[in-house]
């Protein structure tokens, strides 16, 4: 499974880093880097733990490049290590700074430009607060679809990949995740999504 | 597979394919004559949309600055590429390099007529949590290398890292901008030095791994070496030694000795010459040096001593 900018020069680097070449592998790291943190944050709710957790996911993707057949894209490859990376961290325990309730985690809500009125740009903080913190609420499997199809912007083939799932399981996981995220953001922000 | 159905008994998967355009041209027309007439289904694909414009409200966010040179620091410079390996002849394993080159550095110390210290920058000293013990540590390691100091040394030579180039300043934030700036000329963006300290606390950051051509290195020995009051001298301790964190102590001390008394090596000089101006060379050179191969060099940026 590919995606739009894999191929070639992700192939190349690849065959190099699992010869044992550190620096292309480096420069997968740099391009691949926002993807996966981004998907980890939001995954995780809290932006030392997906420093963290990014870091230890390219280094075992490093310690594990010899087994990696490339018969799938890096990035697919590399957002399962990240997913299994960041359940491992949760399962040992890792910093437990699940996102709170109240929780006003720096770096976690990124501020697009906005040139609306300060009222209205606080509103929208605010709501994309309560976005995340209702991700945080959802089944761990239903998190990672809506992360990869909405903000990733994955294909169904690939998150069936990454997931190692059906193409079908995929599609009702994924209205299932919404359905989930809507009741959530109906009890936090007492209205329904729609 | 599981069908997820609600009151209207329409495939919820369906819907969501539908939405996310990943259902076939049938599968479309399915789900447009269903929503046409199925109120339930036509708010969940309203609720849909208007859940994507709150998900994508979050927006991207870049990942930290120091992930990649974390990463990097964490997989080392021993798994460099097999060309970097070959050349960098690590064959041993790290413990046995370390400790055959602290052995070597402390035999040769013993012979060496005393020199006197010079004074590392403060920043430097900060560095070393263990500075207390050093005295110690260091007796220990001469013991333990004393017994066998001739395979010792050879052995150390064979196994020695990328070479390292102790540049002296008495501004030495210039000279680590004059690397930088040579970095930027050539356009290493895609082999960015490495900060082997990681100190942001650090006014200077004395270390910069960079992967150089050999040609490259010695012109930018040479722009170095052009500098007010800068001083360039290749030390022979072994880079492990340097980045080792339970001996910074060490290290240092061992590099403050050397860098004092290393005298400017005279083949650079005949190097700079021989390049007829090092930055006319630079451009019609550069293609030719981007195709040979590169290794990495370490520069360590410290304050001269004072006169």
């Amino acid at each position: 499974v590919t995606s739009p900018g894999d191929f070639p020069p992700d192939r190349a680097l690849v065959d190099r880093a699992r010869g044992g070449d550190a620096e292309a592998f480096n420069q997968l790291v740099i391009r691949h880097q926002d993807r996966i943190y981004s998907a980890l944050l939001r995954f995780c709710g809290d932006p030392e733990d997906a420093r963290d957790i990014s870091q230890r996911a390219f280094v075992n993707a490093w310690r594990k490049m010899a087994e990696f057949k490339g018969d799938a894209a890096f990035s697919t490859w590399m957002y399962r290590i990240a997913f299994n990376q960041a359940i491992s961290f949760r399962r040992e325990g890792g910093r437990s700074r699940t996102v709170s309730i109240h929780g006003r985690e720096e770096g976690v809500i990124s501020e697009p430009v906005d040139d609306r009125r300060p009222g209205d740009r606080l509103e929208g903080e605010e709501s994309r607060r309560k976005v995340q913190e209702a991700l945080a609420l959802l089944d761990p499997e239903d998190r990672k679809v809506l992360i990869l199809r909405e903000l990733e912007d994955r294909s169904y083939d690939e998150i069936a990949a990454i997931l190692e799932v059906p193409k079908g399981t995929v599609r009702s996981r994924l209205f299932r995740a919404r359905q989930a995220l809507k009741e959530k953001l109906k009890i936090l922000i007492g209205t329904p999504a729609g | 597979v599981e069908v997820f159905e609600m009151a209207c008994g329409f495939d919820k998967g369906l819907l969501a394919a539908h939405y996310d355009g990943e259902a076939d041209a049938s599968e479309r027309a399915e789900v447009e004559r269903h929503a046409a007439s199925c109120p339930e289904c036509a708010r969940d694909l309203a609720d849909m949309k208007e859940l994507t414009g709150r998900l994508r409200g979050l927006g991207p966010v870049k990942a930290p600055a120091s992930l990649a040179s974390e990463v990097a620091k964490e997989i080392g410079p021993r798994r460099a590429s097999a060309s970097s390996r070959r050349w960098m002849g690590w064959s041993l394993s790290a413990a046995a390099a370390l400790f055959l080159a602290v052995g070597t550095v402390m035999v040769l110390d013993r012979s060496a007529p005393e020199s006197p210290v010079a004074v590392a920058p403060d920043s430097l000293r900060q560095k070393d949590p263990a500075k207390a013990e050093e005295p110690r540590r260091e007796e220990e390691f001469a013991a333990k290398a004393a017994p066998k100091p001739a395979p010792a040394a050879e052995k150390s030579k064979e196994s020695a890292g990328p070479p390292v180039l102790v540049v002296s300043a008495i501004d030495p934030s210039k000279a680590r901008a004059e690397v930088e700036a040579f970095l930027r000329e050539r356009a290493r963006a895609f082999a960015p030095p490495k900060d082997r300290t990681g100190k942001d606390d650090l006014d200077l950051t004395p270390y910069l791994e960079v992967e150089l051509t050999e040609e490259e290195s010695q012109i930018l020995e040479a722009r170095l070496r052009k500098l007010e009051s800068v001083t360039v001298a290749k030390s022979t301790i072994d880079a492990e030694l340097l980045f080792d964190r339970n001996q910074p102590g060490l290290a240092m001390k061992e590099l403050d000795r050397r860098g004092r008394t290393a005298p400017t090596a005279p083949e650079a000089k005949k190097t700079e010459d021989s390049l007829g101006g090092a930055k006319a060379a630079d451009s019609e050179q550069r293609s030719r040096l981007d195709k040979a191969p590169r290794r990495p060099v370490i520069f360590v940026f410290r304050q001269a001593p004072k006169k």
